[in-house]
């Protein structure tokens, strides 16, 4: 029996290459998805791959010999059976004998389906439909499942060579079993015809993609996409290199959560437990996310919402040393019981100018200066005032076995206990911050929450069966919720995320704590929202009430409602430990800037240089933190101790120009005599003049015009533009193609021109002649190029043609020079020519025949030999 | 009706059938994919909608792709149809390439002057002949003519046909398919053809010692052009009175006005040629174990033409003599190797009838040979005749012991004369073969003639 019969050598690589290779790609890509799902895989893809190529191969090759398939594949799983079990039992410890055995196990695995998958591919012509099949669904199962699916364009990027992998496979497979197959130009067709169907495959699926991409997008979108890969889902980075708080709980795929050792910023914050000097870290609040939008299955930030505690002004746009107050806050906090007032300081760093944050409820700010000394480290600050319950501290809501830390919180949840019921509250209130959907996928979370509430009679004993919910370990001491920065499904909170992580995958990050905490308080009834901003941690007792905030300190967590008490924050999210350790040691705290007595904002109507004084028109005026505004009053100013500010640099007074918007702030002990007036122009009245002032901030119109440059929107173009583009490129690829001919001819046209020797002119005339001629399909009939002047062209269109062949044919053969009388004829020849010729073809027969491409080949076509194999 | 009748009417119908294996799994896998996304599609199903949305991505760019598909090959079976009716016979030209014929490939060129072909398909053609049987189909692809954009230029192709058995063939049907990119679907229409093409026996390589000629004929060499060697001219001479006046070259005449004639004829006085006998003459019924009868005919006929073949390139003319009327068609084919090619397994004319010991330098005989007559036959041969005895059981040898332990891992091919091999050691008409082949040889050894066995 012949082993090595009949074995195509071009064919057989020609099937690794387009066979082998892209299934060996598409299963490396379903492994890698795969290593990202299952943690028993242990990230080795590449060479999981490898085991599989390695399978197929071997197979591919022992088939194309005609081996049988069922005798070498039971020899090969009774030697990796008996590998397996030798490895099992010699393997030394129990740890290093389970981890060979299962790395063993998925070698054999993967090697057997490699196995199996090589050898139909070569026995069966139809095993490739079944192949892509059972590929394309397992990938569409890993990319929904694992795929960080956050914009269209990703979804597309990961679907596309899949989708194109399952129809190429049919199609090759078929096509490298109907190409010749020992060809000497076997590459070549084959090349060619599959470049061809790429090209179409392409085109339609960019068609698909086009058509159906607002479906995509929508799909998208409600899936919970918008994040972006590889970014903090807490934080957004502005234009301008700054981070704030998202606004929107967009919280989606994986949390980078940035190792920046650089802070964003630092807080003092005045809170100290009661009677002594221990400091009382307050979470630091941005946003309140308090509508659940059943349509798109996320919570959401409700601005409109009438009874909001959310303060957030922006204080990029608030004056220096202006306050901004809303004293509606404090009403909307429905607080009245265990709250003082705490004043924090904010000075930021890489936090953006117009980032708000503040410890729940906060009510007041003012934008303030930085000290000269701290302003290279710190681009702005504000100080604000919040309305803060006794009960709120970050001690209260660590999750943590610190004993002290746990008695102290106990005493906390002793006082919630006495709180009253929601009896009586407004039915709008607790309607809107109780609402749970009541569509039926949601079942499952309220069977869940009665369970965990049943017996639990008061708010906050419901409160902690939740938490202890999330931080219940089982009987091996295992933690049931695990925190991740890669909980392997985006788009949470969308509630059939919530499904996916409170019952299957049970890992996550504070967004996923934070959703899932709200959605069960709610199905409890107890109102309840998801809030984000800072944690706080105190990490340093030098600085007593100071502390540094890093990226990866941005959180999201829950508030409950406890009548009276107001919202209390509470914290579920589990193990994330990192938060709590700094990436460098906390820096030295800025000094703090003395409160200004008085700020005069207003303009410069003109500037004494020697005698260092300005007179000013007063818009508006600042006094011992009560604000005066629309003053229309000039007041005359003592600048002989001012120190001129523009932007960070410090001028000299020169600099002070008539018609500066300015910000004029004093200091001085004498005017602290006096005190705050009902109006502002009682107040300027018993004002000294020339009023002390030490320092002056001119303000930068350059630089509002640039911050609301860069607050511009970048333009996000879609998907279609780009489209758009491509279609132009063909369009134009196109045009181009069909315009060849006549660039041709109009070369040859130039290169007559402009040819210097006779030899050159006739040789370019003679080209452009039978370029004309065949362009417009005057046949030459196998005849020389003298017989085709004399017989066809000459006798057919009155041409001097053959006469002009003569001369060319004497410049190309013959040593001997044109004489005038030739040269003469060669320069008038071809302008003639031309005319005679096309006044024998109308103008819409020679255009259509100047656009035939095959005609223009023909030109330029040799025929070559024909092919014998 | 027999079983094996229906299933060849059948199997004949069947390629009428538009839809292939590969459309029928794909749209298995289809509804299996359906079902399953149907059972996967939960309300509290986390993915269920991103999947449903790749599905249909997917779905619809398949469905696009075999649209594509589906809608060329139609057009291109309907064109083909409606030229077929206005133009007959016209659409399909078959024709043999002699001069590429080599290792028992047969070189078919096809023309399909009025075929299109499907958007990245194939156009496939199988031809039917005796009767019922088709040969493999093969592609017809390229185009006539070289065009930058080519549509309706014609299809042209030169293929290679591994025809099972060295005779001729009567093409009657072409059967021609117009199949998709993805093979799901073929457009099956049928064309009359009328084509006789000869499958040639191939030589095996194999070396003939010189052997003595017997015969002595007459020489008839045309002589082109007028060649003269130191003043004389060859191969002619001057005029006789015993010579025929048409003879006289006039030419010469009137150049030289020498009178001369040609001398075409020349009268051998020794031995010049080898005749070569190749008996196809077999007692057995030929109805019983057809197959085995025709592959060991085709060994034989290419041992004969490789005996004449290896002949012919030694000293001595070599005429074959053969045992049964052939007419040779064609010019261009060699007359003797389509005489052998063209020979068959006879009862007509047994061995004494056919071998003439006096001119005979060489009679081929083979297993099947009646032993009486061969005993006969030579005692009327001298020392100078050959005799080639083919061992016809040496087609289906093989070492059997070796092979079935490799068959246990290695698939045997799935050509008739590797399934006939593997039946052969238990097969009667081995038996058979082998004893009258032990018979001949004692017969053969016996006389004491030139022997070589092959």
């Amino acid at each position: 029996m012949k082993v090595f019969k009949q074995i195509s050598i071009t064919r057989f690589l020609a099937q690794v290459v387009f066979l082998l290779l892209p299934t060996a790609i598409v299963v490396l890509f379903i492994l890698w998805n795969s290593n990202q799902y299952f943690t028993l895989l242990r990230q080795n893809w590449f060479s999981q791959t490898l085991y599989f190529s390695a399978g197929m191969l071997i197979a591919f090759l022992l088939a194309q010999f005609r081996f049988r398939f069922l005798p070498l594949f039971i020899a090969l799983v009774l030697a990796l059976f008996s590998t397996y079990k030798i490895l099992d039992n010699y393997a030394f410890g129990e740890f290093d004998s389970f981890f060979i055995s299962i790395q063993f196990l998925i070698f054999a695995y993967l090697f057997s389906a490699g196995w199996i998958c090589g050898w139909f591919l070569q026995r069966l012509s139809y095993f490739p439909i079944i192949l892509s099949g059972i590929l394309l669904f397992l990938c569409i199962y890993l990319i929904a499942k694992t795929g960080n699916l956050t914009s269209p364009e990703k979804l597309i990027q990961y679907l596309t060579p899949v989708v194109l992998y399952s129809i190429y496979m049919i199609y090759t497979n078929e096509s490298l079993r109907n190409t010749e197959k020992t060809s000497g130009i076997f590459w070549w067709r084959f090349g060619k015809r599959l470049v061809l169907f790429c090209s179409l495959l392409l085109l339609l699926l960019g068609g698909i993609v086009y058509l159906m991409y607002p479906e995509i997008s929508e799909r998208i979108e409600e899936y919970g996409g918008g994040g972006k890969d590889g970014e903090n889902q807490m934080l957004e980075t502005k234009k301008d290199g700054t981070v704030q708080n998202k606004q929107s709980m967009d919280m989606s795929g994986k949390n980078k959560r940035d190792k920046n050792p650089d802070p964003l910023f630092c807080a003092h914050i005045d809170n100290f437990l009661p009677g002594s000097d221990i400091p009382n870290p307050l979470y630091l609040t941005s946003y309140h996310f308090t509508k659940f939008d059943t349509l798109t299955e996320t919570f959401e930030r409700d601005t409109t919402l009438a009874f909001s505690d959310e303060f957030q002004p922006d204080p990029s746009k608030i004056q220096l040393f202006s306050t901004f107050k809303d004293s509606s806050r404090i009403e909307h906090a429905l607080s009245r019981s265990h709250r003082k007032t705490v004043d924090i300081e904010v000075y930021k760093k890489r936090l953006s100018a117009s980032a708000f944050l503040a410890p729940s409820t906060a009510y007041w700010v003012q934008p303030i200066t930085v000290e000269k000394d701290f302003q290279k480290e710190f681009s702005s600050a504000y100080r604000a005032k919040s309305y803060v319950s006794d009960l709120n501290s970050a001690y209260f809501i660590y999750n943590t076995d610190n004993k002290d830390i746990v008695a102290f919180q106990q005493h906390r949840f002793e006082e919630l206990r006495k709180a009253k019921s929601y009896a009586g509250m407004d039915e709008k209130f607790m309607k809107y911050y109780s609402f749970f959907p009541s569509a039926s996928q949601y079942v499952r979370i309220k069977t869940l929450a009665d369970s965990l509430s049943k017996g639990k009679t008061t708010t906050i004993d419901k409160v902690l069966s939740v938490r202890d919910f999330f931080l219940h370990r089982n009987a091996l001491g295992e933690k049931d919720f695990s925190y991740t920065d890669n909980p392997g499904v985006p788009g949470l909170p969308g509630a059939s995320k919530l499904m996916y992580f409170l019952f299957e995958s049970r890992k996550g990050y504070c967004a996923y704590y934070a959703g899932a905490t709200v959605f069960l308080l709610r199905a409890m009834g107890i109102p309840s929202r998801v809030v984000t901003g800072f944690l706080t941690v105190d990490r340093s007792d030098k600085n007593t009430g100071w502390y540094w905030f890093y990226e990866d300190q941005s959180h999201g967590w829950v508030q409950v409602y406890f009548p009276e008490f107001g919202w209390i924050d509470f914290d579920t999210t589990v193990g994330n430990d990192d938060a709590q350790q700094s990436p460098t040691p906390d820096g030295t705290p800025p000094m703090q800037p003395p409160n200004p007595v008085l700020a005069l904002g207003g303009q410069i109507l003109s500037v004494d240089t020697i005698q260092k004084v300005a007179d000013i028109h007063v818009m508006n005026v600042i006094f011992k933190d009560v604000e005066y505004k629309n003053i229309d009053r000039d007041m005359h100013l003592d600048l002989k101790v001012a120190n001129i500010w523009k932007d960070s640099n410090r001028l000299s007074i020169q600099h002070l120009m008539k018609g500066n918007i300015v910000m004029a702030v004093s200091y001085d002990e004498k005017l602290k005599a006096y005190s705050p007036e009902k109006n502002a122009e009682a107040l300027l009245k018993k004002l000294p003049s020339p009023v002390p002032i030490d320092e002056v901030y001119i303000k930068n119109q350059e630089t509002r015009n640039a911050q609301k440059e860069a607050e511009k929107p970048s333009i996000e173009r879609p998907f279609t533009y780009y489209l758009q583009h491509i279609a132009m490129i063909i369009l134009s690829f196109i045009l181009l193609m069909f315009a060849i001919p006549v660039l041709v001819y109009k070369w040859y046209k130039y290169k007559i021109r402009s040819s210097h020797t006779n030899k050159q002119k006739a040789y370019y005339t003679y080209r452009a002649s039978t370029f004309l001629l065949n362009q417009l399909k005057v046949d030459r009939l196998n005849k020389t190029p003298y017989q085709f002047a004399q017989q066809i062209v000459d006798a057919r269109y009155g041409t001097q043609f053959s006469s002009f062949m003569n001369v060319y044919l004497k410049t190309k053969y013959s040593d001997k020079e044109l004489n005038e009388q030739e040269i003469k004829f060669v320069m008038l020849f071809f302008k003639v020519f031309e005319q005679r010729i096309k006044s024998h073809f109308k103008a819409g027969k020679r255009i259509s025949r100047f656009l035939n491409l095959n005609t223009f080949l023909q030109y330029y076509y040799l025929p070559e030999p024909e092919n014998i194999v | 009706m027999k079983i094996s009748r229906l299933l060849a009417y059948l199997k004949y119908y069947w390629q009428f059938v538009p839809i292939r294996l590969n459309f029928v799994l794909f749209v298995i896998i289809l509804i299996f994919s359906f079902r399953w996304l149907k059972a996967y599609q939960t309300d509290t199903s986390s993915f269920s909608g991103i999947t449903l949305l790749m599905a249909k991505i997917a779905l619809i760019f398949s469905m696009l792709v075999i649209t594509i598909s589906f809608l060329s090959s139609v057009f291109c079976w309907i064109y083909f149809m409606i030229q077929k009716g206005n133009r007959g016979k016209e659409v399909i030209e078959i024709g043999m390439d002699l001069e590429s014929y080599r290792n028992n490939l047969l070189r078919i060129r096809t023309k399909l002057p009025y075929a299109l072909k499907p958007i990245l398909g194939f156009v496939k053609v199988k031809l039917l002949y005796d009767k019922n049987k088709f040969t493999e189909p093969y592609i017809v692809g390229e185009r006539m003519k070289k065009q930058f954009f080519s549509f309706n230029t014609g299809l042209i192709s030169n293929n290679a046909l591994q025809l099972p058995d060295i005779k001729e063939y009567h093409f009657s049907n072409a059967i021609i398919s117009f199949e998709d990119m993805l093979q799901f679907f073929s457009f099956t229409l049928q064309s009359d053809v009328n084509q006789v093409i000869c499958n040639l026996p191939h030589s095996l390589l194999r070396e003939t010692n010189e052997l003595p000629p017997k015969k002595t004929e007459e020489e008839i060499v045309r002589i082109e052009q007028l060649r003269k060697v130191e003043g004389e001219y060859l191969n002619y001479k001057k005029f006789e009175d015993s010579d025929d006046v048409r003879r006289i070259v006039w030419k010469i005449f009137a150049k030289n006005k020498e009178l001369v004639v040609r001398i075409p004829e020349i009268m051998d006085p020794f031995a010049s040629h080898i005749y070569m006998y190749a008996s196809f003459y077999k007692q057995q019924d030929q109805h019983v174990y057809t197959e085995y009868y025709q592959e060991m005919l085709n060994h034989y006929k290419n041992c004969v033409w490789t005996i004449y073949d290896a002949l012919t390139k030694k000293e001595f003319e070599v005429r074959y003599i053969p045992d049964q009327h052939i007419t040779h068609p064609k010019e261009e084919l060699n007359a003797t190797k389509y005489t052998i090619a063209t020979s068959d397994w006879h009862h007509d004319k047994p061995l004494s009838d056919y071998f003439k010991p006096r001119n005979g330098s060489l009679l081929c005989i083979h297993s099947f040979t009646s032993a009486t007559e061969l005993e006969q036959l030579l005692t009327a041969c001298d020392s100078n005749t050959n005799i080639f005895f083919i061992q016809l059981s040496k087609v289906f040898r093989s070492h059997y012991l070796f092979n079935w332990v490799l068959r246990i891992f290695i698939k045997p091919e799935s050509d008739r004369l590797t399934s006939l091999r593997n039946k052969w050691a238990i097969h009667p008409l081995k038996f058979q073969t082998l004893n009258h082949e032990k018979t001949l040889l004692a017969i053969l050894k016996k006389s004491e003639l030139n022997l070589e066995i092959i």
